[in-house]
This record gives C-alpha cells, structure tokens and sequence, in this order.
C-alpha cells in the first residue's frame, strides 16, 4: 500500500476531526502525526486503516487532556497574561462565533461530539457504532438526539 | 405503517438504510405531515450543525505535514516495528521511509545496473558495427524491426484570448442538506475568481485553461488544490443553498447564509448574481 497516498488521503479528515474536537491546532496536528506513526507499526488491511486511525487518536486526545488537566490544576494560581489587539470587525464577528462553536462542543457529551464528528466525516454507522462503543442499530437515533443538544446548545447561547 | 422513529429518518437521511425499508418510508412519508415534518426538522439541524462546524475549520497543510511525518519517522529510528498480531495480516502498510544503508546498497546496485544497461545501448547506437556493440543491441534490442517513426504530435490548441470564453476542467458537488463548502487551495496571486448563483443543487468549479489540480471532496464539500498557474477560475453556487462558503487559501471569501451573502474576500467587481474577486500579489 503506498503510504504517502494514504497519508494524503487520511490525514486532511483526521486534522479536521482533531481540531473540531479539541480546538488546538498543535494539539490537532500532534496527534494525528503520532496517530500515522503508530499506525505504521499495525498490519491494517486498507478499509480497517481509517476507523482505527480515529480511535487512537480519540484515545491520545484523551490521555492528552487528562495531562493538561493535570497542568491546569498546577497552573489556576498563576495570573493568566492576556494581550489584545483591536480586530477588524468580521475577524470579531468570526471569532465570537468559532467561540460560540467551541463552546457548544466542549459542552456537549464526549460520545455526541464523536458522533457528530464522526458522521461529518463520512464514517458509516457501523464504523461509528465500533470507534463510541454503541450498537449500530441505535446510531441513527443517538445522532439525531447529538444533533438536536447541538443546535439548542447553540442556539440558547446566541440569545444570551 | 406507523410513525417513523427518529433513528430510522435520520439512518434515511444519512444513507444507511437498506433499500427495501427507504422505499417504504418514502411511499410513507408522501401521506404523512408529521413524519415529513419531522425529516425536515432533522435536515434542518443535520445543516445547521454542519455549518456551525464548517465555521471552526481552518486550512489543512497536508503537504507539510507529510514532510514532518517522514522526518519523525526518520527520528524515530524509520523501520516500522514488528505487526503485535493483534489485527490480522493481510494487505498491510508498508512505507518504505528514509534510506537504511541497506535500502541504499540495493538502490546503488539497481542504480548500477541501469547505468550498465544504458552505456550499452548508447554503445550500440555508437559503434553499430563493432561485435561488442552487436553483441549489446541484440541482448538488448533483439527484434530486427525498423525503429518506428516518431509519433507525430499534433499542435497545441491555442489559448482562448479571454479565459471566461474558455472555462475548461469542470468539477462539482452537490448540496447535502442544505449546505456546500468549496475550498480552494494553492491559487497564485492575481488570480481571479468569479462566483455566480445558479439554479439546481449542484456546486461546480471551473478552471480556464487545463490545469493539474487535486480534488478532494465529501459530503456537501469538495476542495481542489493545486492551483498555481490558473489565472481564472468559476465557481456556481447554488442559490438555493441554505449555507454556503467558498474559501481560498484558507480565507473565506464569500458566505452565503439563507438570502444573505457576505463577501469577506478581495472583491473586484459585483455585477447582479456574480461577484468576481482577485487573490492578493
């Protein structure tokens, strides 16, 4: 299998994924870099390749947030050090709403943000149903309920 | 037939319901408001989410990462290690990675042998009549044949004198629920590009000239990269999108939100239902 075809194939999806996830682009880039790595040592068959790229890379994000929890922790007494420039009108307006988006995902339970991650980028539900641990049959109704928290999430936000 | 739950409209949506059982909700679903309400209502939030998600997406940079991936992998010492048996063998990756003194022996050797090959038939080319050199051309040309002629290439077409009159490579996609994401990638500057409504749910793109770009595309989404060195470029969009952007380089130049439509990008020229913008030099 060429693996620098793979890459350019899997890693656009896999970067997105991670970032809508986490919200850090290092953080996102990391992982899916350490995911390829970790997946060069695993003799995949092609279709079997996708799916287990994303759970490793849920679980790294996982193990990375219980570290950064840790960090935080450490870190709550320290005084954050914050500069703002002025932003022209449409950046603000741009980043109040990936802020607004964010948000609502933070909120969200793990196992929503996966299936709606999950389900924007293609995966079959049966994909889906292995990588969160469901039964398939269910996935349709978990993703319309995930869809519906979302937009009240959102919406009940733009009001505030 | 009774009310369609929610999992089994959303598996319809999503195209995960067996074709047997999506007949029969849709013979439903002409006789019953509620449950066509309801499959509205989930397309409405299947396009909201995607939207609000599109909105948080920033540029991939594949290329680079590529090349930081081979340099880790280099770090880390290259050869992959042993499968631990977990999943089972067949068809597995392989990357052949930086060179191993190893990998680079076997590729000298190959290197030497074509070499070998081609001072031998430029031998042959050479000197047609020493013994060495017949020796050589029958080994390596052993067919008595003629050469054939030169294939005759006919002359290049010649480039429109305006691009717009000559809008070539075509690609698209159509809307998923509601929403389409174009993005384009690595467009030179002073590029233009115009992006018009159109009629229909299809999204296409329009490149003057050939062009060797890459495409990529997913639901609702597509994205063509390698774009240097068109200088025009057409992009429909469907008018009745519901959400709608069009990025290039990672900016977003235009977004379109039900009726309303924002122009974020260079823009140059509006005229009606098109606007035409040009990437910065």
């Amino acid at each position: 299998v060429d693996f620098d075809g793979l890459f350019q194939r899997l890693y656009p999806s896999l970067f997105r994924y991670l970032h809508r996830l986490t919200g850090d682009a290092d953080m996102a880039e990391d992982v899916a870099q350490e995911s390829f790595v970790r997946l060069l040592r695993q003799p995949l068959t092609e279709e079997e390749v996708r799916p287990w790229l994303f759970t490793v890379a849920m679980n790294l994000v996982r193990d990375g947030a219980r570290k950064t929890e840790r960090r935080h922790r450490l870190l709550a007494t320290a005084p954050a050090l914050v500069t703002q420039g002025r932003l022209p009108d449409e950046d603000v307006e741009r980043s109040e709403r990936i802020e607004a988006v964010r948000q609502v995902l933070d909120r969200l339970p793990e196992r929503d943000r996966q299936l709606l991650l999950m389900r924007e980028e293609g995966f079959k539900y049966e994909e889906i149903a292995a990588v969160v641990g469901v039964a398939p049959a269910s996935v349709g109704t978990l993703i319309a309920r995930a869809l519906r928290r979302f937009v009240d999430l959102y919406d009940t936000r733009e009001i505030r | 037939m009774m009310h369609a739950d929610q999992g089994r409209l959303q598996a319809y949506l999503d195209h995960e319901m067996p074709e047997a059982h999506r007949s029969s909700l849709e013979s439903h679903l002409t006789a019953c408001v509620a449950c066509r309400g309801e499959l509205e209502e989930l397309q409405r939030l299947g396009a909201e989410v995607r939207a609000a998600l599109v909105g948080i997406d920033m540029a991939v940079g594949t290329a680079s990462a590529l090349q930081k991936f081979r340099e880790r992998h280099a770090a880390l010492g290259g050869a992959p290690a042993a499968a631990n048996g977990r999943i089972r063998p067949r068809g597995q990756l392989r990357w052949a990675g930086p060179p191993t003194p190893a990998r680079f022996a076997r590729a000298s050797l190959l290197k030497a042998a074509s070499l070998a090959l081609l001072l031998g038939g430029a031998l042959y080319a050479a000197v047609p009549g020493s013994p060495l050199g017949r020796w050589i051309g029958d080994t390596l040309f052993p067919s008595d044949e003629p050469a054939s002629s030169p294939e005759i290439v006919p002359p290049q077409a010649p480039v429109a004198a305006t691009p717009e009159e000559a809008p070539s490579d075509v690609t698209g996609i159509r809307m998923a629920e509601g929403a389409v994401q174009i993005r384009l990638r690595s467009l030179s500057p002073n590029t233009r590009v115009r992006i018009r409504l159109v009629d229909g749910d299809l999204a296409q793109i329009r490149a003057a000239g050939p062009f060797e770009g890459t495409t990529r595309t997913g639901a609702g989404w597509i994205e063509v990269g390698n774009l240097e060195g068109v200088d025009f470029m057409m992009v429909d969009l469907p008018r009745a999108a519901v959400r709608a952007t069009v990025e290039v380089n990672g900016q977003v130049w235009l977004r379109k939100v039900g009726p309303e439509i924002t122009t974020p990008g260079p823009v140059t020229e509006r005229n009606g239902d098109e606007v035409t913008f040009r990437s910065g030099s």
